[in-house]
């Protein structure tokens, strides 16, 4: 090594080794001390006390709840296993072989845990699908029939 | 070193080195991987990949950055000098693994182009705790690319030493912002002490061993100030020069390794014609004098390769006044021949009284 690239290599080392200790206290003093809780999700409402039906697959429990004094249903949605895909839409459908597009827009899942979609009596059939749609490949995840 | 052109010169040190780099490697996955797999076995493979190359990476950075330090400490760890260039190129390739993961991960399943995505995905580019970290790594990627393609003899050639060598000193501030993208990263995240531990521990030891060899390397640096007799400068006692091995010294401008052997002395200048790799580090290996980088070789007396091979460096007239060394910074030209000074064992006897009594 040339005498002129040693003195360079020896003022780039004491410049380093007074700044990155710098910055390796700087990082650790400014780690948030509160994490976002992962199965945090606003708006969730109370489950319905009766479950009249419940499907299940590998990764997915649907449970479709109700309320004995009112006419209000409620589909439960728990997530067993955590979701491949960044995001994931979840449609109600009463038709067979049914496209997204056909469908009524529940919501969107995220962590795993549970999910609550409040629904009325007139947009359940005999023969209902719940279809989990990733948008951003375009394709249907997962139906569920109820 | 070759006279022709092979893309790689496979000799045995070289396999031997490769061999055991990647079955270091391979077990380094195999053990993170089980660790990973027993500790979050929620874990997909996207994320085991990333995490692995990621940590695999950074950790083969700082044995890189070790190196130098540790073998101009200690001659002992020579031996892993010799082939860092592959230990680099194969670091690159690990990062690259990480880096493509982490953009098809988190950065192409939008509908924004992933390269775009990397830089507006997270705008707090004023902000030190949630600066966009990942851009410190793609940056870090860039220049760590950049050296593995060029880390070859036809770039060397082309671009001369000097330009080569400040060109690959580019991973410090490569190292700097993969700093950077650690602490501002994945310690962000995920706050384990056990992390910071580990990544304190390497940045200590980095940039430790590059300040104490470099506040060794100076404290070698010989500059006499007093000037002889016809031109002949007095260096050191004959003793304090290793069989086989040489001094070194700067006198004025002029870098010179003064090499001991067979009851000799020739003195050539300290540079390779390599990569300016310092001969004087090195020892002589059947006769030659023997580049401890890569392995080039110059016979003492000429400061020529042994032929076929052309390389050439300045040589310099030695002297031995009693248990003296003196030397004449005045350069002969490349190649040129010096009779090498004889090294009487009575003197060296002498010599060797001298210094125990002096210490």
């Amino acid at each position: 090594m040339t005498p002129a690239l040693r003195k360079y290599h020896r003022h780039v080392w004491f410049f380093m080794a007074g700044l990155l200790p710098v910055i390796f206290i700087a990082a650790i003093t400014v780690i948030p001390q509160k994490r976002p809780d992962p199965n945090f999700r606003s708006h969730q409402p109370e489950a319905l006390p009766q479950v009249l039906k419940t499907v299940e697959s590998l990764n997915f429990m649907l449970r479709l709840r109700a309320s004995p004094d009112t006419a209000e249903r409620q589909l439960e949605l728990v997530i067993k296993q955590p979701l491949h895909t960044p995001a994931t839409l979840v449609y109600l459908s009463n038709n067979e072989k049914a496209q997204p597009n056909d469908g009524v827009f529940l919501g969107s899942l995220g962590a795993k845990g549970t999910y609550r979609y409040k629904i009325g009596t007139a947009m359940l059939s005999q023969n209902n699908d719940v279809l989990l749609f990733d948008p951003i490949k375009n394709i249907t995840i997962e139906t569920l029939q109820f | 070193m070759s006279v022709n052109y092979a893309p790689v010169l496979w000799n045995r040190q070289k396999k031997l080195y490769d061999r055991i780099m990647l079955g270091l490697l391979a077990s380094y996955l195999v053990v993170f991987i089980f660790f990973q797999l027993v500790v979050f076995p929620e874990i997909t493979a996207e994320t085991l990949v990333i995490r692995a190359t990621g940590t695999l990476a950074f950790l083969m950075l700082h044995i890189i950055l070790c190196i130098g330090p540790l073998a101009r400490i200690d001659k002992r760890f020579l031996p892993l000098l010799y082939n860092r260039r592959h230990l680099g190129v194969t670091m690159c390739c690990v990062a690259l693994v990480h880096g493509i993961f982490n953009i098809i991960q988190f950065h192409a399943l939008g509908n924004v182009d992933p390269l775009v995505s990397l830089f507006t995905s997270n705008e707090h580019y004023a902000a030190f705790g949630r600066f966009p970290f990942q851009v410190l790594g793609f940056i870090a990627l860039l220049i760590l690319m950049l050296m593995a393609t060029t880390s070859h003899d036809f770039w060397l050639k082309n671009l001369s030493p000097r330009v080569w060598k400040t060109l690959h000193t580019m991973v410090y501030f490569a190292y700097a912002m993969l700093v950077g993208h650690v602490m501002l990263g994945v310690i962000q995240l995920e706050k384990s002490p056990v992390l910071i531990a580990v990544a304190g521990l390497g940045l200590f030891t980095v940039t430790g061993l590059h300040v104490w060899s470099a506040i060794l390397n100076k404290k070698q640096t010989y500059e006499p100030d007093e000037e002889d007799l016809d031109g002949f400068v007095r260096v050191c006692r004959i003793n304090e020069i290793e069989e086989n091995r040489a001094k070194t010294m700067m006198i004025g401008k002029e870098n010179i390794a003064i090499f001991k052997y067979d009851g000799k002395l020739s003195a050539i200048n300290n540079l390779c014609r390599h990569q300016n790799g310092p001969l004087g580090e090195g020892k002589i290996v059947d006769g030659c004098i023997t580049c401890p980088w890569h392995g080039y070789q110059y016979l003492p007396q000429n400061g020529q390769s042994p032929p076929p091979f052309t390389e050439k460096v300045e040589t310099y007239d030695v002297r031995l006044a009693g248990e003296w060394v003196y030397v004449n910074p005045k350069p002969y030209p490349e190649g040129t021949e010096r009779p090498p000074c004889p090294v009487n064992n009575i003197v060296q006897k002498l010599s060797k009284i001298a210094l125990t009594n002096e210490n």
